[in-house]
């Protein structure tokens, strides 16, 4: 027997309805004047959101988010300029937390303290500091912030600039940085990468991550590594000034940077390697349970 | 009065992030500052607007009492900024916890004439299977009896908000946290049979202070991420 007509549209009305009113999107308009290093607090369920510093003492945030959502704001008295800013975006459920974009301009030497759920965030053109939290996106900075905290899940982190102060955490997502006075870096299973720059104070760690340092020292530089059983790879100037310390329980060392031999534990198992080039000065500490620890030149 | 209490300031009293000093003090200035009061009203007019929305925005019951029926009933989730008071104490506690044992012991274990610079090949092969608990020393039993009342207190907290997240971020935590666990079990094994060893004591609280900090951050995640 053949549906009518009217079935056939009531069925599609069925099945499409839910889709639109769930998809269906809200626009968000947000503008306020602020100082210039103002705090802006921004808890927002959304997709994605870009954040630009600009060089205006303003914040404006536009984009679309799922129709239903609550957008609220606060900060300062009317007609003057704000040194504190909140904004809250909750989405009506949880599948709208995961849709939509925002784009955030605030003030390049604001300091920003932004938290979402599932959000991938770019971060471009801020010298303030950001303090950016999310749970399942991404984070990626680019530029050279005073201070960055930034900590995810299972998102990756990525800094391509070289702030002052970084502390980077996830538990499965990787880290990759470029550098940085004193940086911080901590996974419990993602890799940690720093790729060039330069650090002045690093510690990196993780439990069965890899890290690989290959970034630039200066002489006053002193930078730790640690895994559980996460290899590490380290790639150093052969005219640099480096002492290098490693020591493992049960991993393997090799040395391809200087012609000093890794020496093995009595027992036979564990390795120690006291090396250095030039005239010393920068100190680099390793120290892992049972990963590989490989050293050689750049 | 010009020495205003900066934004940051206002949130983390309002949040109740600030000692109880530094909260008094900030009392007291907005007791006399009408601008930072105002400010604080602002902030708590928000979070007062933001609490009371509906924890879900229903279809019409004309279109989709059908699609309710099933559905069934869901769980209602609690939000807001305010809702995670007790479990920022209890995190709170549990790091003062952790800190203040690490702090300990690192002054013990300095001041032990015995401690050997060096790590490598002073450690035995582990002889005993992971999954059985060695004894540890007085001084490494003590710190990791500070660790895990850290752990037990922020375990208990994420237990509690444990519906109110995604579940996969649950799956993120719980297999990140098994690998943690794996790691201390091997480092306490070796440790057991080295406890002079003070880059495998440093390596074994490390793998503590990692699961706390994991388990920290997941108890001050927000509802539904």
């Amino acid at each position: 027997m053949m549906p009518s007509a009217r079935c056939l549209l009531v069925a599609a009305v069925g099945t499409t309805l839910p889709w639109l009113t769930a998809h269906a999107q809200q626009k968000v308009q947000v503008a306020r004047a602020v100082t210039s290093t103002a705090s802006i607090r921004l808890f927002a369920a959304v997709g994605e959101i870009q954040v630009i510093g600009w060089d205006r003492d303003s914040v404006d945030m536009t984009g679309v988010v799922q129709s239903g959502s609550h957008v609220a704001s606060a900060g300062g008295a009317p007609g003057e300029k704000a040194k504190g800013m909140k904004m809250f975006i909750e989405a009506p459920n949880e599948q709208g937390g995961r849709e939509g974009k925002l784009v955030l301009r605030i003030p390049r030497g604001a300091r920003l303290w932004l938290k979402t759920g599932s959000a991938d965030m770019d971060v471009t053109g801020i010298t303030g500091g950001l303090d950016l939290n999310v749970v399942g996106g991404s984070i990626t900075v680019h530029g050279n912030p005073r201070e960055v905290r930034a900590e995810t899940m299972d998102g990756n982190v990525t800094m391509d600039g070289s702030p002052e102060w970084l502390r980077a955490k996830t538990a499965t997502g990787d880290i990759n940085l470029r550098g940085g006075q004193d940086v911080g870096a901590s996974t419990i299973s993602g890799a940690i990468r720093s790729i060039g720059g330069e650090v002045e104070r690093a510690k990196l760690e993780s439990t069965t991550g890899s890290i690989s340092f290959a970034s630039a020292v200066s002489r006053a530089s002193s930078v730790e590594l640690e895994s559980h059983s996460g290899p590490i790879d380290i790639a150093l100037m052969g005219r640099g000034d480096v002492e290098l310390d490693a020591a493992t329980i049960t991993g393997m060392i090799t040395n391809g940077w200087t012609n000093t031999r890794p020496t093995k534990g009595s027992e036979g198992r564990g390795m120690t390697l006291m090396t250095s080039s030039g005239m010393g000065g920068a100190r680099i500490v390793v120290r892992t349970f049972k990963g590989t620890v490989q050293v050689h030149g750049k | 009065m010009t020495d205003h209490l900066s934004f940051d300031h206002l949130c983390d009293l309002h949040d109740g992030t600030l000692d109880a000093g530094a909260a008094s003090a900030a009392r007291q200035h907005l007791a006399l500052c009408d601008s930072c009061a105002e400010q604080l009203s602002s902030l708590v007019m928000l979070e007062n607007a933001a609490s009371a929305l509906p924890a879900a925005i229903a279809p019409p019951d004309d279109l989709w009492a059908d699609i309710r029926a099933e559905l069934g009933p869901k769980r209602e989730v609690r939000r807001g900024f305010g809702g995670g008071r007790s479990v920022r104490h209890l995190a709170a506690a549990a790091v003062l916890i952790a800190v203040g044992s690490s702090v300990i012991t690192v002054a013990m274990m300095r001041r032990s004439p015995h401690a050997p610079d060096q790590v490598a090949g002073s450690v035995e092969t582990p002889q005993a299977p992971l999954h059985v608990p060695v004894a540890l020393p007085a001084s490494l039993a003590s710190e990791e009896s500070g660790f895990t009342r850290s752990i037990d207190v922020l375990q208990r907290s994420l237990d509690e908000r444990r519906d109110s997240l995604a579940p996969s971020t649950v799956e993120i935590v719980e297999r990140s946290l098994r690998v943690a666990d794996a790691a201390i079990a091997e480092a306490r094994d070796a440790l057991a049979r080295d406890p002079a060893n003070r880059a495998l004591a440093r390596l074994f609280a490390s793998n503590y202070e990692r699961k706390i900090d994991l388990l920290k951050r997941a108890t001050e995640l927000a509802p539904r991420t």
